[in-house]
């Protein structure tokens, strides 16, 4: 009986070490799909994660592809290797290359670019959108998967939505779920509670005419992607991140709210916040605020003016580099 | 002044008997009772002139490499990645396999004959994308085999699936971009199958003129001296517009939702906008 009981005790521990070694070979947020020689089924263009064990080096890359060496920077990790890919794609229509591109009337050049980094360059625009009309909400705007495509339009919410003002409990204008991506959007001078995310989402090219209750918040853990926002006036913080999770954030301009980033009080879960080209102004507290020891926060390449503290209570670590004051 | 005539004659030319026949037999295709059962369909229809009585030993048309690729993913068992790769094949030609009315002998030939199709198609995108010298050097083999597979995939198929599938195979981006579309409106104004097919027909059909048009620029094969680029790219800009164009006009009539029709006009423009910028980045040689 002892034997059988610890060989069950033996088995689950295989099982349990196997499961942890193979959680190590794709980064988090990607998904294994194969190994070296093996056909990798994605659509789209993707960030492609090649590696093992916890070591990876990335590329660009149009799918599907075969699982491949020679698509990557070089790496000294041993055989075999794993392809992943990110959840967010991007349709990269006329220079790609991807199997719609065989045949002989459509385009021929490589659509592959690799980086061992993911360092982001180039201006601070923020939002660039012109308001193209204006749309009124009276309900949550689900996004659950996929794109929504705003097409600039400055959304405008009312009735049960709420006020816009810093009650707590609003509803948001728009609620991104589980890796889909909203974009080109404007909220309009009734902020409500923004932007929420529910297991990682995208945000990009969107403005807060008026901060309400949040800018947005992370509501359930996930990878969330933020690029090319710009908002104003907000009494409290921009961004509330109330669940385990990593926040990429680039090409941001933020002008006068208390703070740019505050983790949930109280909380000790980890978060990892990645900010880059953001020109953060008029802070009446600081950049990033956490209670959690194991939080990461960083910031780079950025713009910073009357912007109070970088770090604000407890992290594991919260570091800038490459920022200017003007 | 006469090099603009040329190139834009000799598009037409190329593209407009093509668009035609594609446009017929989608009109034809379209005009199927799409929950028509399979096996109604095979009974009522006249016999094909191939697809449903082909057997392998009629090729004709292939070579020795697509035989045996062919023959290797009818025996091929799909686990894993391959069952990941066969649920992508699937996925990419479901209009045409779920319509077929073959019989299940014929079905599984035409499955069998996409997959090796779209596995070398996956090798040229590979060798496309990759460093090595060696396997850019494989890439004329590749689609040589290519070829032949397409031309056998014609001999499967009936003959008024022929033009679905002729823009089918070339459809990965487009697919992609009706699934991210039709995502981003899943929870407010979902689109039916037979929206979604309409989607994506209408958008080929008014990409092929586009597409023929970026193919004899040159803009995307290099060697273009920088005036022989930007007069390429005015041409392909004006092709790329006029599709975009003419295929929201044409796409206006299927989608009764207007929420549809107007997140579908947002999301296309915006995917407009993309690739216009590309195009210019390559004509500026960036």
């Amino acid at each position: 009986m002892t034997t059988i009981r610890n060989l069950m005790i033996g088995s689950a521990l295989l099982v349990a070490a196997t499961a942890a070694n193979a959680a190590t070979d794709y980064p988090s947020g990607y998904t294994k799909c194969a190994k070296d020689g093996e056909t990798c089924s994605f659509s789209g263009s993707r960030s492609v994660a090649y590696g093992k064990s916890g070591s990876f080096v990335y590329a660009t890359l149009t799918g599907p592809i075969t699982c491949s060496a020679s698509l990557f920077p070089s790496t000294s990790v041993g055989s075999p290797r794993y392809c992943s890919y990110s959840g967010t794609g991007s349709s990269s229509s006329s220079s790609s290359t991807s199997s719609s591109s065989t045949s002989s009337s459509s385009s021929t050049s490589s659509s592959s670019s690799s980086s061992s980094s993911s360092s982001g360059g180039g201006s601070i625009t923020g939002a660039t959108c012109s308001s193209s009309g204006s749309q009124a909400i009276s309900a949550t705007i689900r996004v659950t998967s996929g794109t929504y495509d705003g097409g600039c339009k400055t959304f405008n919410p009312s009735g049960d939505l709420g006020s816009g003002d810093q009650e707590e409990g609003q509803d948001p204008a728009f609620r991104v779920e589980n890796g889909a991506t909203l974009r080109n959007a404007i909220l309009g001078n009734n902020g409500v509670d923004g932007v929420h995310f529910y297991n990682g989402g995208n945000l990009q090219n969107f403005r807060w005419t008026n901060v309400g209750e949040d800018a947005y918040t992370v509501k359930s853990s996930g990878t969330v992607n933020i690029s090319g926002i710009s908002g104003y006036n907000g009494e409290d913080k921009f961004g509330q991140i109330n669940a385990a999770s990593t926040v990429n954030i680039s090409n941001c301009i933020v002008d006068n709210v208390a703070k740019f980033v505050r983790q949930n009080g109280g909380t000790t879960f980890k978060i990892t916040i990645n900010a880059d080209r953001c020109q953060l102004s008029n802070l009446k507290e600081g950049v990033f605020r956490s209670d959690s020891s194991s939080s990461v926060a960083k910031l780079t390449n950025s713009r910073l003016h009357n912007s109070g503290s970088l770090c604000i209570g407890s992290w594991s670590s919260c570091t800038g580099s490459g920022n200017t004051n003007y | 002044m006469a090099e603009t005539r040329t190139l834009h004659s000799v598009s037409l030319r190329g593209v407009s008997l093509p668009a035609l026949a594609v446009f017929v037999a989608i009109v034809w295709w379209a005009s199927r009772n799409g929950s028509e059962p399979a096996t109604d369909a095979a009974s009522t229809k006249p016999a094909p002139a191939s697809a449903t009585q082909s057997e392998w030993p009629q090729f004709a048309t292939g070579n020795d490499e697509s035989d045996e690729r062919v023959q290797s993913a009818q025996n091929a068992i799909e686990v894993g990645p391959e069952a990941s790769f066969g649920a992508y094949v699937d996925g990419k030609y479901r209009f045409l396999l779920d319509e077929s009315g073959q019989s299940p002998e014929a079905a599984k030939r035409l499955r069998a004959a996409l997959l090796a199709r779209e596995k070398i198609a996956v090798e040229i995108n590979t060798a496309r994308q990759s460093s090595d010298p060696v396997a850019k050097e494989a890439i004329p083999a590749q689609l040589a085999t290519l070829a032949a597979l397409d031309q056998k995939i014609g001999t499967l198929l009936r003959s008024g699936d022929l033009a679905t599938y002729e823009v089918l195979k070339d459809s990965d981006i487009e697919q992609f971009q009706l699934d991210d579309y039709a995502g981003g409106v899943s929870a407010i104004a979902p689109l039916s199958d037979a929206d979604r097919r309409a989607v994506l027909y209408t958008k080929l059909v008014h990409r092929q003129r586009f597409r023929q048009v970026l193919a004899d620029s040159g803009l995307m094969r290099g060697g273009l001296d920088a005036g022989e680029r930007q007069y390429a790219f005015a041409e392909v800009s004006r092709a790329l517009r006029e599709s975009r164009d003419s295929y929201l006009q044409e796409v206006r009539q299927y989608l009764y939702n207007d929420e549809q029709f107007t997140l579908l006009s947002n999301y296309e423009n915006t995917e407009y906008a993309a690739e216009l910028e590309k195009l210019r980045g390559i004509a500026n040689g960036e």
